[in-house]
């Protein structure tokens, strides 16, 4: 089950990488967000410091949103859902497979996108590892709960439009949780990030079990 | 054989005529009962609010709002629930009902949040000073809620294949309210604080007849929804039957039905035009 | 007191307008329907026989 999640995985990963709109649109369609940003912040550098958990995430949400109806409109084109639900994989490992595939890019915007606020930002990491283990633990989150409703939407006409309305509300806690537990990594306010690591724990577990078995039904005559 | 209401004369058969005005509404004597029981409700608790209960200690003549905020605010995860119930049944039975009541009882859900939610803000502003607080756990929730099922709405106006879109809504639906306890711990936990009044009834603080006011509230609420669930059930319902048959097939069904009269439902209007 | 008085006004007639809409809703789509396809009203069209 878990070789043919890998297979999916590396399958969707390749295509990524041959296409180069991963690298070429969504990296710096991340990275523009944070510049946004800062002119919406009229270039207020105590400010950007301040909020930089909060507008990291928002930008990992909206970017990852690309990335999610990338994953999932490279399957409608050629037949491929139709070749993947003929090859005999189980509906689950599908479904670990896609969000593993969406996951590992989500990581590589993070880096990305850490990178640019602690040099855009001047923010300054005092916890690396409550902060690696919060960008992991969230991106699991988000991987799992868009892999699912990336499915759901990925036959309907309105595709584009739908899938941000359904998915940002559900991702709410993961945007409270993250950018709280990002407020103790970065020390920009006096919480106890390792707590709020629990909520976004729980809702990757949640979401990754729930995903397992409600992506099969999705998928059946779609 | 005049029926002003009747859209097709062909309808007009004796068993049509008998029953025509009622044919033509999602009405039925349970509806009635329940429509009229509310309207009387609403009666009631405007008086009850309004004349027969006692400013409150701490909150004046604010708390008057309460006998509406309260009960909505409480009562408005009934349609959920159902909508949640309508779903797992749709899932694991696949039952058309359940998938029907799914989507109405979203819909009034919907209603009753946003109705929450402005109450909640009028009330704010005299009260706190602000129409909306963010490090509030129960106005965000309800808020991220509403959201939630205003997205799931969205879904299933989208046009397709009915049964791969309640398939569809059936996951978003359980998505969303196992989401809700996590966002509830979520927003709790970011502002640990709240404006809100706990438990003021259960520390018997409220006066008899302002209790009195809460319990008519909750009635007046609890048959609204029971009245808008019904109404919106049956519109799902006939938006089903009218994309499964489609508009000239019923018609045509009809109209040879009535050419023949062979058809069981004419076949028992006989002993019916009889009794006329 | 202002506050109130809008909010109930509010919430009633919100609630009202939305049954009212149901109803008109039901009205214009039941007349798209056979009425043997309405279940709630075939118990209904069997009453008035029984007088």
């Amino acid at each position: 089950m878990l070789r043919d999640a890998w297979l999916i995985a590396a399958k969707d990963l390749r295509i990524e990488w041959r296409s180069r709109v991963a690298t070429n649109q969504v990296a710096p369609f991340a990275f523009l967000i944070l510049v946004l940003f800062a002119f919406a912040l009229d270039a207020n550098s105590a400010a950007l410091r301040e909020f930089t958990p909060g507008l990291f995430w928002v930008a990992v949400l909206f970017s990852g949103m690309l990335a999610i109806q990338r994953s999932f409109s490279i399957e409608s084109s050629d037949g491929v859902g139709d070749a993947l639900l003929l090859s005999g994989i189980e509906p689950a490992s599908m479904f670990l497979g896609k969000a593993l595939a969406i996951f590992l890019q989500l990581l590589a915007l993070e880096v990305i996108l850490a990178v640019a606020v602690l040099v855009l930002y001047d923010a300054g990491i005092e916890d690396g590892v409550l902060f690696a283990t919060t960008s992991l633990v969230a991106a699991a989150g988000v991987a799992a709960a868009g892999t699912l409703y990336g499915v759901l939407s990925v036959n309907l006409r309105v595709k584009e439009t739908i899938l941000p309305l359904l998915l940002l509300p559900v991702l709410a806690p993961v945007l409270i949780g993250a950018t709280r537990a990002f407020n103790d990594a970065l020390g920009t306010a006096a919480v106890d990030g390792w707590a709020w690591l629990g909520v976004l724990g729980l809702f990757a577990v949640i979401y990754i079990v729930f995903g397992s078995f409600a992506y099969g039904v999705l998928l059946e005559d779609s | 054989m005049t029926v002003p209401t009747n859209p097709s004369p062909d309808l007009a058969t004796p068993s049509a005529t008998a029953s025509a005005p009622l044919l033509t509404s999602t009405s039925s004597r349970l509806t009635q009962v329940l429509g009229i029981g509310w309207a009387i409700s609403v009666v009631l608790v405007v008086c009850a609010a309004f004349w027969w209960s006692e400013p409150d200690a701490t909150q004046g003549e604010l708390v008057r709002l309460f006998y509406l905020h309260v009960p909505l605010a409480i009562l408005e995860y009934v349609p959920f629930l159902l909508c949640g119930i309508g779903s797992v049944l749709f899932l694991w039975k696949r039952s058309e009902w359940g998938d029907l009541m799914a989507h109405a009882g979203a819909e009034v859900g919907v209603v009753m949040c946003a109705l929450t939610l402005v109450t909640g803000a009028v009330w704010g502003r005299p009260t706190w000073g602000t129409y909306w607080d963010w490090s509030d756990v129960r106005l965000v929730t309800t808020l991220i809620l509403c959201l939630l099922f205003v997205g799931y709405l969205a879904l299933r106006r989208v046009p397709g294949d009915p049964t791969t879109r309640a398939k569809q809504a059936a996951i978003v639906a359980l998505v969303a309210l196992i989401d809700i306890p996590l966002i509830n711990r979520s927003v709790e936990w970011w502002e640990n604080r709240t404006l809100h009044q706990k438990g003021t009834i259960a520390q018997g603080k409220i006066e008899d007849i302002n209790a009195f006011a809460t319990l008519l509230g909750f009635i007046m609420v609890g048959l609204g929804i029971a009245f808008l669930m019904t109404h919106r059930f049956r519109i799902a319902w006939l938006e089903r039957q009218v994309d499964r048959v489609g508009l000239d097939d019923a018609i045509a069904h009809r109209r040879a039905e009535a050419a023949t009269g062979v058809d069981a439902s004419v076949g028992r209007t006989p002993e019916e035009g009889g009794q006329q | 007191m202002s506050y109130v008085i809008a909010g109930w006004v509010i919430g009633l007639s919100a609630l009202g307008a939305y049954a009212f809409a149901l109803l008109a809703r039901g009205r214009r789509l039941s007349r798209l329907v056979a009425p043997d396809r309405q279940r709630w009203s075939t118990t209904r069209a069997d009453t008035p026989t029984g007088r």
